[in-house]
């Protein structure tokens, strides 16, 4: 296995795909570059899964274009693909051993045995598990069972790697492990990989870049922190993080542009909108301080009274009732600092920049 | 391990002791005597394999060892040829007719293939209805029936079930993931099926052909009805109703039988353990199916009608023969007529009073039985429990034939105290044949049921003042009262068609059930028509026996989704 | 309530137990017999009519089960009548001082059917009813398959009926036997079997029971059965495409009934033979489904047209005078042989015989004494037996064919399952042999 192989780019046009009458990847545009480590993520039933699936040529026959490297496998069945895929249950074979396991997809290439003995050796040695090579599937744990799924489908060295939601089955701590080696791994193969997961940390501490649908449609696609501070729309931001919404529209004055919530509430705005229906900011860029104090430029005030409090631990969640919205506020909890609690009246400063308004 | 015996243990160990009894006097003794009078010198008594070397000296028993074993073996292989298609179409493709599939794999079953024999030699027989008209169209004939041919017809026909739904049951527990992995890595078409589906459906297709094998090595009636004689079984039987129960040779075949079953059941049970390759992962289990193209629809429903219409033959078969006047040399009867029904129904009603009579002795004494030792195995610790679940399992190996000689052999010379007749001839040796013969199958019954009824419930019961027998009478019994019935169900309708063991220990046509009664009519010419009646009945029994059993389990499960009080606990 | 109804229940359990069997106790007379339900219904459903508060018990057996079942209950016997065809039967019972004597009151009985007694002399069994043997054929099978009728045994040698012939085997039924033996009787014990394996070379099968010859020859199985005369006549008379005659070389031979020795029921039994023989019994014989030929000569005048009537064809069964004890000392082996000869054999017989049948047919008009000889040697290795008249007629050497060894000493003699293998051994190669030779002699023609 050496670095030099070129692994490819994956361009996926307008693709539609249905289960009988439901319509469930609708219109999906999307371009993962070469090497890139993208993940797919989303609520359960958002059709991340399906769309995997899709590449691999699993599932109802889609329309669109699917092009690796510039080549259109949308017509191609599975086993020409040539895209490797490890999947949720880690399908391994039971009545085969470990090495048989691995050295399947070789022997389907018609390698050399020779090759075939030194190749699967080389993988198993990736995963750190070169001692098990003759036991069965039913001997090994969740996680060595995981690996060797992975080196099943590295072994192969396919153009893409595909990862059907690989960690869900793991407890926390493996998780978290085995996240890092599969990163590490994907780095050193510079393999485009792509990670289907419903879960935000996980697709916030390993991709390069990602995509977040909702119903079969994609909702925005770019890094993680790219979306998460400037989600492209509501379902993106509530999607990712916690976030404060507020439904109203913007005024234009001549000099200042004001967010007047549907409640009657004026929240001044940095320049540059010109409509919107909602505003977004995340509680962390929300200051939390006695009522009565002062504001600048770069903040936009707020008062209310504290509705709820929480402790969690590194931070203290405020709940505060502005007019009959309830913003969320994060505050860094340091020790011997005090806390407001519930009926106390605030003032809150929103730092400016950070409030996105959205179209819908 | 201490043999001391609580009181709370008493009642139970005293049913153990009980059921230990009736089980080694009707089942362990006798089969026992058989073994060893197989080892035995007739006329010296010393033990000795000169039986067995005479058995293989002779070549008449030479084939029918080598004919029995043929049978058996191509009965699993046209079995499992009628099967494969039929679990293919289900398991691959959206199929419109998967139910229709489903149902074919019950009618035959339905039918114990004895009593469709007779109808199936008028209907393939050499000069039987589907050769005339093939002689006369096309001029050539096929010897379905021709010697060991027909035995392994009619009982392929019979038991192909057994392989389709053991097949079909383990494709569609094959992981798709795991079928889709293969493909991702390049696996496609015959490489695919050859590598990854055969070898993990494997297990299960082995299960049921293990079972398939050993039924057919075992089957007395057909070869009987059909003339084969140079089998195993049906020597057996010739030699100890023309030559005597001192005769060794039925007792050697009794051995080879016997030794045989066990082998199938250990090679059954072999192929099943740890494998079991089932997990469930979303996309859902069972291979990935795909829709037919417009022509494929044509062929797979051409096929699954043309084996349709071959499991149909026998019930068809037996239908124009028990309504038909005379059927000689021809397609079909010259006429039809109700008379056979009549004369069943005015002369020969004692067979079908004896069958419920028998078989519903049977069936009851198999669910108390069963229902005790699942309580005894399953929710006591006494010592040695578990041999009480093998010795009633170890009926499964023990065909009919041995159990109709190891009876008459070790009691006839008992008498039996207040009517002064031998056991062996008393009619309720016949309702203890089946009984012992039916049990493995209660059992299987019973325990499940008990595995459902959480523990804590009989300890609530016990924590309210409720003795051990009471908190069974009240609780338990009633909780496992839909796998008792079905158990009692499955017991009548198999019990009502049992000829095996029956045909040996019949001693007066008063006392005779319906499959004795069917092969008496069969064996003369006017006789026909009321035996296919009787067959027909006989059918009617076991197929609303089956199908009772199917509702019954079935409400049952329902009603046991919707109560939330039982826990799923063993 | 329900401690009552169970209660209840095991009660009635208890009590059907008990008077189902309590039931047997009086006023049942118990019948062991081989006759089929067809015969035994008719007359029981009679008897019981004239006879109210009595029941028949009817245990079916075949001939040799039902000697051996009355042998092994003589200590404690509940039969009352043993009823067969085989008079050989009941000499072996007469033998084993297990019969009654019996003299029936009934009047018009002559002494003899065509050249049998119907009577044993000594008075131990009475002979109710007549059977003949014959050939009997499926008319549209012939038909269909445009095959002549076949008269006499040595018709049936014909190539033309090449596996079309069903027959039971002598050791299975007691008719069987009588027919093997009244043909090797007619012709000599060589020329007896001879005559045997030239027919049997051209059988379709050997059944397990004697019904099942008629059987095969009702569904159309095969075309012609080897049978006793009421199955054929019987099977016509319900109405099957059948027909049935009496060769030349055939023995009108009686059946019969006799009181076991210690009968429960004695009178009982005395009043069920009186019955048979009474003009109302005998008229029940002429029953479409039962077709014997009753041995009182004035029930013929009930007769249905073309039923054969041995009291004024005097030309029925008078070709062989059987000779019953003949037929006794050697039972067990003659058994025995015809099993090893032909019916385990059946394949390589048949086949032998084809390939002389087709010799034959090669040779016809032309003059090949080479080819003639070897198909001479053929037929001959086919006929052999492999033991003489005089040793078969032996009591020692047919006690080695008693399945139940009794004496160590019976070893000497050899046991029956080796004797038998040598037989075998002997048979398959003669057979062989004989193809062998045969289709070296159509090569040659």
């Amino acid at each position: 296995m050496t670095n030099a192989h070129e692994t490819a780019g994956v361009v996926i046009e307008d693709l539609n795909l249905s289960f009988g009458e439901t319509h469930v990847l609708k219109g999906v545009d999307l371009s993962i570059k070469q090497g890139e480590f993208f993940a797919f993520l989303g609520p359960s039933g958002s059709g991340k899964s399906t769309l995997l699936r899709a590449i691999a040529g699993f599932g109802p026959t889609p329309t669109g274009r699917i092009l690796i490297q510039g080549n259109d496998i949308a017509d191609l069945p599975p086993w020409e693909r040539d895209v490797g895929m490890v999947f949720q249950s880690y399908a391994l074979w039971p009545h085969m051993t470990v090495r048989k396991n691995v050295s399947f997809g070789l022997e389907e290439r018609k390698v050399s045995k020779a090759q075939i003995n030194e190749r699967v050796e080389k993988a198993l040695d990736m995963v750190g598990l070169m001692d098990l090579a003759d036991r069965r599937p039913s001997q090994l744990s969740g996680g060595q069972q995981q690996r060797i799924a992975l080196a099943r489908t590295i072994v192969i060295e396919p153009k893409v790697l595909l990862l059907d939601e690989p960690l869900s089955n793991l407890d926390a701590n493996l998780r978290i492990q085995m996240r890092r080696d599969i990163r590490e791994l994907q780095q050193k193969l510079k393999l485009t990989t792509i990670f289907v997961t419903h879960d935000q940390e996980e697709a916030n501490t390993t991709s390069d870049r990602m995509a977040v649908l909702d119903q079969g449609v994609i909702q925005q696609v770019g890094a993680p922190i790219e979306l998460y501070d400037k989600p492209a729309n509501l379902f993106v931001a509530k999607f990712l993080g916690t976030a404060n919404i507020i439904k109203g529209s913007v005024i234009t004055d001549e000099s200042s542009l004001v967010f007047r919530t549907d409640r009657g509430m004026d929240i001044p705005l940095n320049q540059g909108y010109s409509h919107g229906r909602s505003i977004v900011f995340r509680p962390q860029n929300v200051d939390v301080c006695a009522a009565g104090t002062g504001v600048g430029e770069a903040h936009s005030k707020l008062n209310g009274k504290v509705e709820h409090m929480e402790f969690l631990g590194s931070i203290i969640r405020y709940g505060v009732d502005v007019n009959g919205d309830i913003v969320l506020v994060d505050h860094a909890h340091k020790r011997g600092e005090s806390i407001f609690q519930v009926g106390d009246s605030v003032d809150l400063l929103i730092d400016r920049e950070s409030i996105l308004v959205l179209a819908a | 391990m201490s043999l001391q015996i609580s009181s709370v243990q008493r009642g139970p160990a005293v049913v153990g002791i009980l059921i230990a009894l009736f089980l080694l006097t009707f089942l362990v003794v006798p089969v026992g005597q058989v073994i060893v009078v197989a080892f035995q010198d007739p006329s010296t008594g010393e033990a000795t394999i000169i039986n067995f070397v005479d058995f293989f000296r002779n070549s008449l028993f030479r084939e029918s060892f080598f004919n029995s074993f043929y049978v058996a073996s191509m009965s699993v292989v046209i079995a499992s040829i009628i099967s494969m298609p039929l679990a293919y179409f289900t398991t691959r493709f959206n199929f419109g007719g998967t139910a229709l599939i489903q149902t074919l794999g019950i009618i035959p079953l339905i039918m114990p293939p004895f009593v469709g024999a007779v109808a199936m030699q008028l209907l393939f027989g050499s000069n039987g209805s589907v050769n005339l008209l093939l002689d006369e169209y096309f001029g050539f004939t096929i010897p379905f029936m021709e010697g060991l041919n027909g035995v392994i017809f009619v009982e392929s026909i019979h038991y192909f079930p057994f392989i389709l739904i053991n097949l079909s049951a383990a494709l569609s527990n094959i992981d798709r993931s795991m079928e889709e992995s293969a493909q991702n890595l390049g696996a496609n078409g015959l490489r695919l099926f050859r590598r990854i589906v055969f070898p993990l459906a494997m297990p299960g297709y082995v299960a049921g052909a293990a079972l398939v094998f050993i039924k057919v090595f075992d089957d007395l009636g057909t070869p009987l009805l059909l003339n084969v004689n140079t089998m195993l079984a049906p020597q057996a039987y010739l030699r100890v109703s023309s030559i005597g129960i001192s005769d060794p040779m039925g007792y050697v075949i009794s051995v080879i039988l016997v030794g045989f079953s066990l082998l199938s059941l250990w090679v059954s049970l072999r192929a099943l353990k740890g494998k079991d390759y089932a997990t469930v992962q979303k996309g859902g289990g069972g291979l990935m199916k795909r829709d037919l193209r417009s022509w494929e629809k044509v062929g797979c429903y051409a096929v699954v009608v043309l084996i349709l219409m071959l499991v149909l033959s026998p019930h068809f078969g037996l239908l124009l023969l028990s309504f038909g006047t005379i059927w000689s040399y021809a397609v079909l009867p010259d006429a039809f007529t109700i008379s056979h029904y009549i004369t069943v129904f005015s002369t020969a009603t004692q067979y079908i009073t004896n069958t419920l009579l028998y078989a519903g002795l049977a069936a009851l004494f198999d669910v108390i039985l069963a229902t005790a030792i699942a309580y005894v195995v399953w929710r006591t610790d006494l010592v040695g429990r578990k041999w009480l679940d093998y010795g009633a399992t170890a009926a499964l190996a023990v065909p009919g034939v041995v159990i109709g000689i190891g009876y008459l052999r070790t009691f006839h010379s008992v008498d039996v105290p207040l009517i002064d007749q031998p056991l062996a001839s008393w009619w309720v040796i016949i309702v203890i044949a089946m009984t012992i013969r039916r049990l493995p199958y209660a059992l299987r019954s019973c325990v499940a049921a008990i595995q459902q009824v959480s523990v804590m419930l009989e300890e609530a019961a016990e924590n309210l003042g409720a003795t051990k027998a009471r908190t069974v009478w009240r609780i338990v019994i009633p909780l496992m009262s839909g796998g008792i019935l079905a158990g009692f169900v499955t017991s009548f309708a198999t019990a009502a068609v049992e000829l095996s063991a029956t045909i040996m220990l019949v001693a007066k046509e008063t006392d005779a059930p319906l499959a004795y009664g069917i092969y008496e009519f069969m064996q003369s010419a006017a006789g026909r028509g009321p035996g296919a009646a009787l067959g027909v009945i006989a059918v009617l029994f076991v197929g609303i026996g089956t199908y009772a059993s199917h509702l019954i389990i079935e409400r049952s499960n329902k009603a046991r989704e919707s109560t939330s009080i039982v826990a799923e606990e063993t | 309530m329900k401690k009552f109804m169970t209660f209840g229940a095991v009660a009635a359990l208890a009590m059907s137990i008990v008077s189902t069997t309590a039931m047997a106790a009086e006023g049942t007379l118990t019948i062991v017999t081989s006759f089929p339900k067809d015969l035994t219904a008719v007359f029981k459903t009679a008897f019981e009519n004239k006879n109210p508060g009595l029941t028949v018990e009817v245990l079916n057996k075949k001939t040799s089960a039902g000697i051996k079942y009355l042998q092994e209950t003589a200590g404690s016997n509940t039969s009352d009548l043993f009823w067969a065809s085989a008079p050989d039967a009941f000499e072996v019972l007469k033998g084993d001082s297990l019969l009654a004597k019996y003299t029936p009151m009934a009047k018009g009985i002559p002494d003899k059917v065509g050249a049998f007694p119907i009577n044993d002399p000594d008075g131990y069994y009475m002979g109710f009813a007549a059977s003949g043997y014959g050939i009997m054929w499926n008319t549209r099978y012939t038909k269909a398959k445009k095959l002549p009728v076949a008269k006499n045994w040595a018709d049936l040698k014909d190539p033309v009926y090449h596996g079309h012939v069903g027959m039971s085997a002598p050791s299975r039924s007691g008719t069987t036997h009588l027919t093997v033996e009244t043909v090797i009787q007619g012709l000599g014990w060589d020329a007896g079997w001879a005559e045997w394996k030239e027919i049997a070379g051209n059988f379709k099968t050997v059944t397990e029971r004697s019904f099942g010859v008629p059987d095969g020859v009702n569904s159309g199985q095969f075309g012609y059965g080897i049978v006793i005369d009421f199955f054929g006549l019987s099977s016509m008379g319900s109405g099957f495409p059948v027909d049935f005659v009496y060769p030349e070389v055939t023995t009108l031979v009686p059946a019969n009934i006799g009181i076991v020795k210690d009968a429960p029921n004695a009178s009982a039994a005395g009043e069920f033979i009186e019955f048979l023989l009474s003009p109302e019994g005998q008229e029940l014989l002429l029953d479409p489904k039962i077709r014997r030929l009753p041995v009182n000569p004035k029930t013929y005048a009930k007769a249905p047209a073309g039923f054969p009537n041995p009291f004024k064809d005097k030309s029925i069964g008078a070709a062989v005078k059987f000779d019953l004890d003949l037929s006794k000392n050697r039972y067990n082996v003659v058994n025995s042989l015809f099993d090893v000869m032909i019916t385990y054999r059946m394949e390589d017989l048949t086949a032998a015989t084809k390939a002389i049948q087709e010799a034959d047919a090669a040779i016809k008009g032309k003059s090949n004494p080479a080819a003639a000889k070897l198909i001479a040697e053929a037929r001959a290795l086919v006929a052999k037996v492999p033991v003489d008249e005089a040793t078969a007629g032996q009591a020692d050497f047919n006690k080695i064919f008693k399945k139940k060894r009794k004496k160590a000493t019976d070893k000497v003699e050899g046991r029956q399952a080796e004797i038998e293998q040598e037989w075998d051994t002997m048979v398959k190669a003669n057979y062989a042999k004989a193809k062998e030779l045969a289709e070296k002699a159509k090569s040659m023609l």
